[in-house]
């Protein structure tokens, strides 16, 4: 790996409701390399998503607010930007794509408005110029016609096209780093795999590093040089893929790793499922937050925090029992 | 698209028939004799009772009486005999009814205006500043506008602005009622303005205010909806400014909706505020068509009914093709 | 002012609103100068000017020594605005079109605001018996001569003449028109006589309804040849009366300017009438409106509907020079008494056909009360029907029954003691019956509660919607004990035709005797169900009042007809028919320290019956 692009340290992104303050993003800590491809997973909620709209500075006071954390990007801290210089990142540099491609191309503007719209921002071209970038931009996530298809107006293509568009979109500018928070869930299976294709040949062929938000760790699997995982805000465990899926150490992990499907795996048992729910992350005591669902639960687990330890080499956990325990049977024995 | 519209009108002119016969119909079977009046007078005697009966065709049977109406008042360039005559008087319908138009157009058209050129950029303005110091007192205002009663409202406004405000300062800042004072014709063309606005003032703010905090409201909701909008997120994402996201992602998009509210509205202009043209004396149609209403005066209530409707029909139309230029999901098939 | 109002007015358009107002404000004394005639502002525009000027009474017409002003304008709002101006076309019956119809009409008569008493107007005397104008001839025909008076002249100089009287009965009697014909069918067309300044003509049977005839007359020169049903609805023709038709804004107002040809001249100071340049008549539906434009000094004279709470209001600003006059209105409220068989429908046990049962329910109610909770004691209660009519004539004849339960107790025992009562198997009960949607009623019956059980009378209230009311169950007689309003209207004609209310032979639903006293079984099975037998009460009385109304209708004379009306107030009072109760309140309101001459009057001429005689005390 090569320099850090991207380093987030202590990380706290609040945000106030009615019933109080919810903590989604409590105190995290982690560094995305150049051309990396970082994972991020976790159930709804985890903190992942909050994690990838602080780095875009795009939490919306006075509901949420950053407390604090430093976020620094190839050298320059984020948080420190006026608002006038962090737009220029955003899209320039970081790009995002998100979840929803139904919802998230605004209906009223044509794809190629939206794109050129992008680009002009970023780039010092006239309209034309950025025509023929946007029209490259297509071709290049394989959208057949680009020229046409510039002027069709989103609702006129199919989930998988707009997903491609906006990976196009983010694309285009040729970003440091593209943020893609669950780009694949709306989509169907065969259509999924595409897309994760076609990302991962674009950004490898950019060297574009990616952060892929996910709770699916099967999504991962393939994509991502390193896998954080976290929990109720805070990080569980990180580490390269394969540490993750072959030397788990957090239970948590070894819970989503038993629940999840996988393609190069028959199972014959039930898929397992992590019981209870996320705790609420209104003033939530101190201890380990996954606790009331841990097969493992001690009473230290009550007490004391457990914070993230360096386990091997880059590979993190923050388990107090870590790296002691017998995970097979959360995760479930391979067979074949 | 001409197709389309060339379809809408002759679907429109089709509804407008059958609301000219359900309202017909309904009129005769509830509102009572046109000539109850007349009855109740104990002087006039049956055999005057049935020549005036003849005057206005009331002898006739019902489906007749409607066949000649509907024939003759399409004829609209009979001017004034194609709507028929008032039960009130001998006058005819047409030349009553487009009296009304230009006063209750100054009235419905100021305190519409004033409602959107308000009421939205308020939404909007509320929306970007949700649960500011401004949004929350500007929605407890509207809260309390929209709850408030027009007739509350109105002679509110009439006695603190008209009556009192005058008795504290001695200056006469707004009249109490009509739309101009008696002696508009000898004023010079300044003063004439001034007291058109002296009378416009009050009615036009009372029907205004209410409406101000309707469009407001509804105006909020829909920004709001848009603001938490997937698209709007990617806008910001993309780097756009604030005001770019707002401007050109967010504004179409929630202004799609109060499109049709406010074409409804427009469409409502012709029939007139019947309550706030009573407080301030206002020559509007409101308060021809209630009281047409009340005295069984079924030509002026058919006219104004029929008036309303085609503006309905024309503005939904109007509406629709607008919605279709501003949203593209919107196909015209 | 003036030049400040100019230079201001050539930048103002990119002032705030706040700031145009203001000066349209100061622009204001502009407009009081251009209407005005004198340089002093006319109190019609702003002003919270104290009431320096007498804040006399609107009655003087012992006027200032020297004359009144001339010139100047008065406002009169109302809650209507005219149909038509045409009194003659369909919805010309309106009250307003008379209101405004003061201003430039001309007739035979007028009612005097002071004494409610008919007075010639365009001809030198009422035509009577005494002074030669009525004569009947021996085939048993009335004729009627009218003199007009020599100065009589329209507006446009042309003298009004009988040619115009016989105009006015061609088109009354034109078949082509739709116009109310009443008495005039009545005249032998061939006994038209006009001459320049007479007019006779003879009535196939004398009727004192010929009175009211001839009240509003027709230019014949101005009108012969006009479509007359359609051109005369937004102007109207030459005037024959203070102040012509100039505007119509509709919705608006109506503005009348003065008539420099009238004929008519101050009757004490000898000035030439009318005294104002012009009169406005504003539209202001909403009462409460209506009594902010008043307190605004936007008007100066209104006829407000009669609630309690406006004339209350209306009463606090006599301190600042307003004068507000409440009188009885002619719109009358009576207690009456079902005669006919479906009083059992509401009661079975009605005692109405005994005359000690009516006679202790008039010794029951307390009108004092009455006219105390209702109208707060602003007028008095009412004696007779015929103080709505000419008080001049009444006789007071329910007077005889005073408020006391005792008297009602005993009576109410002397008619148990008959042999054809028998009050332990059906005790003497009244159920009341009124429109529920009427307040002033409302409080009524609940007064009735505890003045009934004073007397020992069973009492129940029944009240209903006013459109059951005055549909099914006046039409049908579904009523025991009732309450309701007709009105009244000032003269002999007026007071004669309510004695057809009482007439034996006109039951419903030909005739107006709801109350189906002394009437007889209505012939033949009717669809509608007025279908009833023959009235509980008929006897000496009924037959006499048949007769004295007979007689009333064919008698011209006034002393013989004074002595017939009263005659048949007594019966109706001794038999206690009805029980008037009080008449509805009439206010008018003047900004007295502005408009002089001007006297509220109750009757239908209204409060414009002498707007010549209006001038402005402020000039």
């Amino acid at each position: 790996m090569s320099e850090p692009l991207l380093q987030v340290s202590n990380l706290r992104t609040f945000f106030s409701t009615e019933e109080g303050i919810v903590r989604a993003v409590d105190g995290l800590s982690f560094t995305i390399h150049k051309g990396e491809k970082f994972g991020v997973v976790g159930e709804s909620g985890s903190g992942k998503s909050v994690t990838a709209l602080s780095v875009m500075r795009l939490i919306e006071p006075p509901a949420g607010e950053i407390v604090t954390g430093e976020i620094t990007f190839k050298g320059e801290d984020l948080l420190g930007l006026k608002d006038e210089e962090m737009r220029k990142v955003r899209g320039g540099q970081i790009a995002m794509i998100f979840q929803d491609p139904m919802t998230a191309l605004n209906p009223v503007y044509t794809i190629g408005n939206q794109l050129i719209e992008t680009i002009m921002l970023h780039q010092s071209v006239g309209k034309s110029a950025a025509a023929e970038i946007a029209i490259q931009a297509l071709d290049d996530v394989h959208i057949p016609n680009p020229k046409v298809r510039m002027e069709d107006y989103p609702h006129q293509l199919s989930g998988g096209m707009r997903q491609r568009v906006m990976i196009a979109m983010g694309l285009s500018c040729d970003p440091d780093l593209l943020i893609a928070d669950e780009p694949t869930t709306a989509l169907d299976v065969t259509t999924q795999a595409q897309i994760l294709d076609l990302m991962l040949v674009l950004t490898e062929e950019r060297n574009t590093a990616v952060m892929l938000i996910t709770h699916d760790l099967g999504v991962v699997a393939g994509f991502c040089d390193n896998i954080q995982v976290m929990y109720a805000g805070r990080l569980a465990e990180r580490g390269t893929t394969d540490f993750i899926f072959d030397d788990t150490l957090h239970p948590y992990t070894a819970g989503l790793l038993g629940s999840m499907t996988r393609l190069d795996e028959v199972r014959e048992e039930r898929l397992y499922s992590i019981r209870g729910a996320p705790p609420s992350l209104i003033d939530p005591p101190n201890g380990c937050r996954f606790r009331s669902r841990c097969d493992f639960a001690k009473e230290i687990c009550t007490r004391d925090t457990p914070l993230p330890r360096e386990i091997s080499e880059d590979h993190w956990v923050a388990c107090h029992f870590a790296p002691d325990l017998d995970l097979i049977r959360v995760k479930g024995e391979p067979v074949g | 698209m001409l197709q389309y519209v060339i379809r809408r009108l002759v679907y429109g002119m089709i509804t407008l028939l059958a609301l000219s016969i359900i309202t017909f119909t309904l009129l005769q079977n509830t509102g009572g004799d046109p000539l109850d009046r007349l009855k109740s007078n104990p002087r006039i005697t049956q055999q005057a009772i049935q020549e005036m009966a003849e005057f206005y065709g009331l002898d006739q049977p019902g489906t007749k009486q409607y066949l000649t109406w509907v024939g003759n008042f399409v004829q609209v360039w009979n001017y004034p005999t194609a709507w028929g005559r008032s039960f009130q008087g001998p006058q005819q319908v047409q030349e009553l009814v487009l009296n009304r138009l230009g006063g209750t157009a100054r009235l419905m058209f100021t305190a519409l205006g004033l409602a959107v050129m308000i009421g939205i950029p308020l939404g909007i303005y509320q929306a970007i500043k949700q649960y500011s110091f401004f949004d929350q007192a500007t929605t407890t205002f509207s809260f309390v506008t929209f709850s408030t009663p027009i007739f509350v409202l109105g002679i509110g406004l009439q006695i603190i602005l008209a009556l009192k405000l005058e008795q504290w300062t001695g200056v006469k800042f707004f009249y109490t009622s009509g739309m101009n004072s008696t002696s508009y014709s000898d004023l010079s063309f300044g003063a004439r303005i001034g007291d058109t606005l002296q009378h416009l003032v009050l009615p036009a703010t009372s029907i205004a205010l209410i409406s101000i905090a309707g469009y407001s409201r509804y105006q909020r909701a829909s920004m709001l909806e848009v603001m938490h909008s997937d698209y709007l997120r990617t806008a910001k994402a993309k780097g756009l400014s604030r005001r770019s996201v707002i401007v050109k992602h967010a504004l179409r998009n929630a202004l799609i909706p109060i499109i049709t509210l406010v074409s409804l509205d427009v469409a409502g202009v012709l029939g007139g505020a019947v309550i706030t043209e009573s407080i301030f004396a206002w020559p509007g149609m409101g308060r021809l068509y209630i009281q047409a209403i009340f005295l069984n005066d079924w030509p002026i209530v058919m006219a104004v009914v029929m008036l309303i409707g085609f503006m309905v029909v024309v503005m939904n139309l109007l509406a629709d093709l607008a919605y279709g230029w501003l949203d593209p999901r919107v196909r015209y098939d | 002012m003036k030049h400040l109002w100019q230079r201001r007015s050539l930048t103002w358009l990119g002032l705030l609103l706040a700031f145009v107002l203001v000066v349209a404000a100061c622009g204001d004394d502009d407009t009081a100068e251009t209407t005005g005639t004198t340089s002093a502002p006319a109190a019609t525009t702003t002003t919270t000017a104290a009431p320096t000027t007498t804040a006399a009474a609107p009655t003087t017409t012992e006027a200032a020594p020297t004359g009144k002003p001339y010139g100047g304008e008065a406002i009169v709002a109302s809650d209507q605005e005219p149909p038509t101006l045409n009194t003659f076309a369909p919805g010309g019956d309106n009250f307003i079109v008379s209101i405004v119809g003061n201003g430039y009409w001309t007739g035979v008569q007028d009612i005097d605001g002071f004494t409610l008493e008919l007075i010639p107007e365009v001809v030198t005397e009422l035509p009577t018996v005494a002074n030669g104008g009525i004569s009947i001839n021996a085939d048993g025909t009335e004729t009627i001569r009218y003199t007009i008076l020599d100065e009589a002249v329209w507006a446009d100089g042309t003298p009004i003449s009988g040619d115009d009287f016989e105009f006015t009965y061609n088109t009354i009697m034109d078949p082509d028109l739709p116009i109310t014909r009443t008495v005039y069918e009545d005249i032998d067309p061939a006994t038209v006589v006009a001459g320049p300044k007479t007019f006779e003509f003879t009535l196939t049977a004398p009727t004192v309804q010929a009175e009211l005839i001839f009240g509003f007359l027709i230019p014949k020169h101005d009108v012969e040849g006009s479509d007359f049903i359609n051109d005369w609805n937004d102007t109207m023709w030459v005037s024959g009366g203070p102040f012509e038709f100039d505007q119509w804004q509709k919705g608006e107002f109506i503005r009348l300017t003065r008539n420099a040809n009238y004929w008519k001249t101050d009757a004490e100071t000898g000035q030439q009438l009318p005294f104002l340049d012009s009169v406005i008549f504003r539209f202001i539906p909403e009462t409460a409106a209506l009594i902010n434009s008043f307190k605004a000094r936007e008007v100066d004279v209104i006829n407000p509907p009669p609630s309690i709470e406006t004339i209350e209001d209306l009463q606090t600003l006599e301190s600042e020079g307003a004068s507000v006059e409440v009188l009885s209105g002619p719109i009358w409220e009576h207690l009456n008494f079902q005669f006919g068989d479906n009083r059992l429908v509401r009661n079975a046990g009605s005692y109405n056909e005994f005359l000690e049962y009516r006679q202790a329910v008039a010794h029951t109610i307390d009108k004092t009360k009455i006219v105390d909770e209702i109208l707060k004691g602003q007028v008095e209660p009412m004696s007779s029907y015929v103080d709505a009519f000419s008080p001049t004539l009444s006789l007071g004849a329910w007077d005889q029954y005073d408020y006391n339960p005792d008297t009602a107790i005993a009576l109410v025992a002397d008619l148990c003691a008959r042999d054809d009562t028998d009050c332990d198997a059906n005790p003497v009960s009244t159920i009341f019956s009124t429109t529920s949607n009427n307040d002033a009623r409302v409080t009524l019956s609940q007064l009735f509660v505890e003045m009934f059980a004073d007397a020992g009378i069973v009492y129940e209230n029944q009240l209903e919607d006013s459109s059951l009311f005055f549909g099914e169950t006046l039409d049908f007689g579904n009523w025991d004990l009732g309450e309701w309003a007709w009105v009244g209207t000032p003269g002999f004609a007026g007071l004669v035709s309510i004695h057809d209310i009482f007439d034996p032979e006109g039951a419903p639903p030909d005739g107006q005797n709801f109350y189906r006293w002394g009437t007889a079984a209505v012939e033949g099975a009717d669809p509608e169900g007025f279908n009833q037998g023959a009235s509980s009460v008929i006897d000496d009385n009924t037959a006499r009042f048949a007769v004295l109304r007979d007689d009333m209708n064919s008698t011209v004379d006034v002393d013989e007809l004074t002595e017939i009306i009263h005659e048949a107030e007594q019966i109706l009072a001794d038999q206690v028919v009805i029980i008037p109760l009080y008449a509805r309140l009439d206010p008018g309101a003047v900004w007295a320290d502005e408009l002089g001459g001007y006297k509220h009057n109750p009757s239908q001429a209204g409060d414009t019956w002498n707007i010549e005689q209006w001038y402005r005390v402020d000039l």
